[in-house]
């Protein structure tokens, strides 16, 4: 039964410069520790062959995937989806460590938490909306790039981003059955999407 | 227009220049704006007299650039004469609402004077100045570049204007009289000053920058001039090689961003507020005054009447608290309102605008249109002749005189030429190092900058190492191929000055023959037997030059546009740090609350 709440980040990459500051500010409010992400930006290209190069920043993160394999594989339950958020999170409670969500997720975005052993990810900083504001990549964007709220609700902020679009400009990563629900901008005047990274 | 003013062929005001009118067949002064009655020929070459022959400045600056092809421009440039071309038409075609910018990579090197001479060329032709969309916009600033803590003289003469003699005592100023502009020397010049002890021997430095050993070029011949100093102060947020290898004494300073001050951005003032100071480091606005008042207190004459607002013109009096600054910013901010508020006030009503967005934009449009009440006749531009000027007289006077209209900036002195003259219209010249025949280094090295780091900061954040540990050596495919290298790998870059080490990234991002490498120092290396190791090993400033040929006019020295060679190494430079888990010394600790810079500003 599909969640009738869709809360996701959609990321506009006409607008992401590539200056990490969401994987930093990320890393500041979760208290993430060195080499451990929950966001991770990625640099595709430059492609092609110099001078004829293009390039873009795909800023990663859990993509809060409708039929989540991580919440599939898990054997204590401890990976799960909020029923009222429709956040995919970790009951670090019931996590043993086993660490096979991390190999079933197919964007590699769970991370292992050496100090607590157990694994975690992006919580869409629930710590942050449960309070009226917003997670602290999208707050720290210097590009206002990065838009928040509920797919399900065509008056969040997510949704207007990308209504504002043609539906060739929008992506997503690999679905292989998960159906991911963060999306991605990216207009051919920009660059080319790659799938399949 | 001839190579002439009008009054030097007896047929006006020095202010006009002179055409060839078409009309008339002869030489004729074009007075200020423009005369309808002439009808000027912008190319060629006439005899205004006696057999004297003058080209027009269109002749001149098409003889000074003929041999510059589209071929020949895409040869040297290596970038594709259908691309160049088309780049041109784009520009023209969008005229007089196009525009050229150009970034800190020509002010790096030897033309950094000729490559913004050139731009202004083109878009003076073009007319692209002070129209929607232009690059050159006259928008008035409320402060001079974020700056708004003024030197004396900036707004006239007071009290308090440094006499001839230290203005020409400004090392490298004569030579360099760009360098006017910003009150600044010239680094060489200093450098052979404390080598040779000529013209004097400098014998104080305090340095409130971050760590020059990484950021001058040719850095190890700048550690051992700077020896020489007798006393050395270092004002920083922490230690970096420059206090370890230089300083006397080491004053801790707030970080720029933790300090009061504002900044006007478009058309709002922005107010920075200071932030809880969690030790002892001070603005380093203060330290400055505290300075001028302990040498005034000594007997300093100048040092006392900078605290007597009389002797200080609208630069303001030097300071004792750190209220008594906050609320020089606030009045210097709040005066944008036609108000005088407090800092507390300001703290309330900032950020705010002092004019709409849409004023602001439209101020600088067709400006110089603008009819000046005093003359009746437009305003025009900032230059000698009210016109742009893309044959630039105001340079060669520059050099003669010490500023484009025939006195220095700021304090309007004769000063005593340059050894040569500034050239009117700029000519490129091969660099010293040049890849058409260096067999040995054949390699070009240019810098530039990456989102983690910021000038000679923050190599000894945690977060901002994982992210990008140690400089990447970018290399094109063709060219790993060449050296012998692959992505990851590290390896040795040289130049005829000295070697470092990078760590190979193999990308299309930059062109065959260019290698890139940001500079970069270690302070994990500090903490060891051979601290200098921290400056050296990955620094590209081991490789650039500080000798000449120089800018004339700014005495830029090269620090992009050298010659290079990579070869493979092995590992990296020993005791790097390049995993995240190795950064964890360096994370934050909870320490006692001692009160901060307040604990001392108003001591």
């Amino acid at each position: 039964m599909p969640s009738m709440t869709r809360n996701a980040i959609v990321i506009d990459l006409n607008r992401c410069i590539g200056c990490y500051s969401c994987e930093v500010a990320c890393k500041q409010e979760n208290n993430v520790a060195l080499g451990e992400y929950w966001s991770k930006v990625l640099a595709v290209g430059p492609t092609g062959t110099h001078p004829h190069v293009e390039e873009y920043w795909l800023p990663t993160m859990c993509q809060q995937c409708e039929d989540a394999p991580c919440v599939h594989v898990c054997p204590t339950g401890a990976s799960y989806r909020d029923p009222d958020t429709g956040v995919v999170l970790v009951n670090k409670e019931l996590c043993i460590g086993c660490k096979y969500c991390m190999m079933a997720c197919p964007y590699g975005v769970r991370s292992w938490n050496a100090a607590e052993k157990c694994v975690e990810k992006c919580t869409l900083c629930g710590q942050l909306t449960s309070q009226g504001e917003l997670p602290a990549c999208v707050k720290a964007c210097c590009g206002e790039a990065r838009f928040y709220g509920d797919l399900d609700d065509p008056e969040s902020d997510a949704s207007k981003l990308l209504a504002s679009y043609d539906e060739a400009d929008i992506h997503h990563l690999t679905d292989v059955g998960n159906r991911p629900v963060s999306a991605y901008v990216l207009s051919p005047r920009f660059a080319e999407w790659k799938s399949g990274d | 227009m001839l190579l002439y003013h009008a009054d030097e062929l007896g047929l006006g005001d020095h202010a006009d220049y002179v055409i060839w009118d078409k009309k008339t067949n002869s030489p004729k002064a074009m007075p200020y704006p423009w005369d309808d009655a002439l009808d000027p020929e912008l190319d060629g070459e006439f005899d205004v007299g006696d057999g004297v022959m003058s080209r027009t400045a269109f002749r001149a600056l098409v003889e000074n650039v003929e041999e510059w092809t589209l071929d020949h421009t895409a040869e040297i440039t290596r970038c594709e004469a259908a691309s160049i071309e088309e780049a041109i038409k784009i520009y023209c075609e969008g005229s007089p609402h196009s525009g050229i910018s150009i970034g800190v990579a020509t002010d790096q090197y030897e033309q950094s004077a000729q490559a913004p001479e050139g731009v202004t060329i083109i878009e003076s032709l073009m007319g692209n100045a002070c129209h929607q969309g232009n690059a050159i916009q006259s928008r008035k600033n409320q402060s001079l570049g974020t700056y708004f803590l003024f030197p004396f003289n900036l707004f006239g003469p007071t009290p308090l204007t440094p006499r001839k003699e230290v203005v020409e005592r400004r090392l490298g100023l004569i030579e360099h009289k760009g360098l006017g502009y910003w009150m600044a020397s010239h680094i060489p010049t200093i450098m052979e000053a404390l080598n040779t002890g000529e013209p004097y021997q400098p014998e104080m430095w305090i340095d409130r920058s971050g760590n020059k050993l990484a950021m001058i070029g040719g850095a190890e011949t700048f550690l051992e001039a700077m020896k020489k100093m007798k006393f050395i102060v270092h004002m920083y947020m922490y230690p970096t090689t420059t206090s370890v290898e230089l300083a006397d004494i080491i004053l801790p300073t707030a970080e720029w961003l933790e300090t009061a001050y504002g900044a006007d951005r478009c058309n709002v003032w922005l107010i920075r507020r200071d932030v809880v100071h969690t030790f002892e480091h001070v603005d380093e606005t203060l330290i400055w005054s505290w300075f001028a008042a302990a040498i005034a207190d000594r007997g300093h004459e100048h040092a006392a009447m900078a605290f007597d607002a009389a002797n200080c013109g609208q630069a303001g009096p030097y300071w004792r608290t750190y209220d008594e600054y906050k609320e020089y910013l606030a009045t210097f901010m709040s005066n944008s309102f036609g108000e005088k508020w407090t800092w507390e006030e300001c703290c309330e009503k900032l950020p705010a605008e002092f004019v709409s967005m849409d004023e602001w934009i439209t101020s600088t449009y067709e400006s110089y249109e603008k009819i000046d009440e005093t003359t009746g006749l437009p305003a025009g531009f900032a230059t000698n002749s009210k016109k742009m000027e893309p044959y630039g007289e105001a340079m060669t006077i520059l050099g003669r005189t010490g500023g484009p209209t025939g006195t220095s900036f700021w304090d309007g002195y004769v000063l005593p030429a340059a050894s040569q003259d500034y050239l009117p219209l700029p000519k490129y010249v091969e660099p010293a190092e040049s890849p058409l025949n260096d067999t040995e280094f054949p390699y070009t090295l240019t810098e530039g900058r990456v989102p983690f780091y910021h000038h000679g900061t923050l190599r000894n954040v945690p977060w901002m190492r994982e992210l990008y540990p140690v400089p990447e050596t970018w290399v094109n495919p063709t060219t790993a191929e060449e050296i012998g290298v692959e992505d990851g790998d590290w390896c040795f870059v040289e130049s005829r000055r000295g070697k470092i080490q990078g760590r190979i990234h193999v990308t299309n991002g930059i062109a065959p023959g260019v290698v890139y490498q940001e500079r970069f120092w270690n302070p994990e290396l500090l903490d060891s037997d051979d601290p200098s190791r921290a400056w050296k090993v990955m620094n590209v400033n081991m490789l650039t030059k500080n000798d000449g040929p120089y800018n004339p006019e700014f005495g830029t020295y090269t620090l992009r546009g050298i010659q290079v060679k990579v070869t493979k190494a092995d590992s990296a430079p020993e005791g790097v740090w390049t995993e995240p888990e190795q950064f964890t010394p360096w994370l934050p600790e909870v320490s006692d609350e001692t009160g901060g810079g307040y604990a001392v500003y108003d001591a």
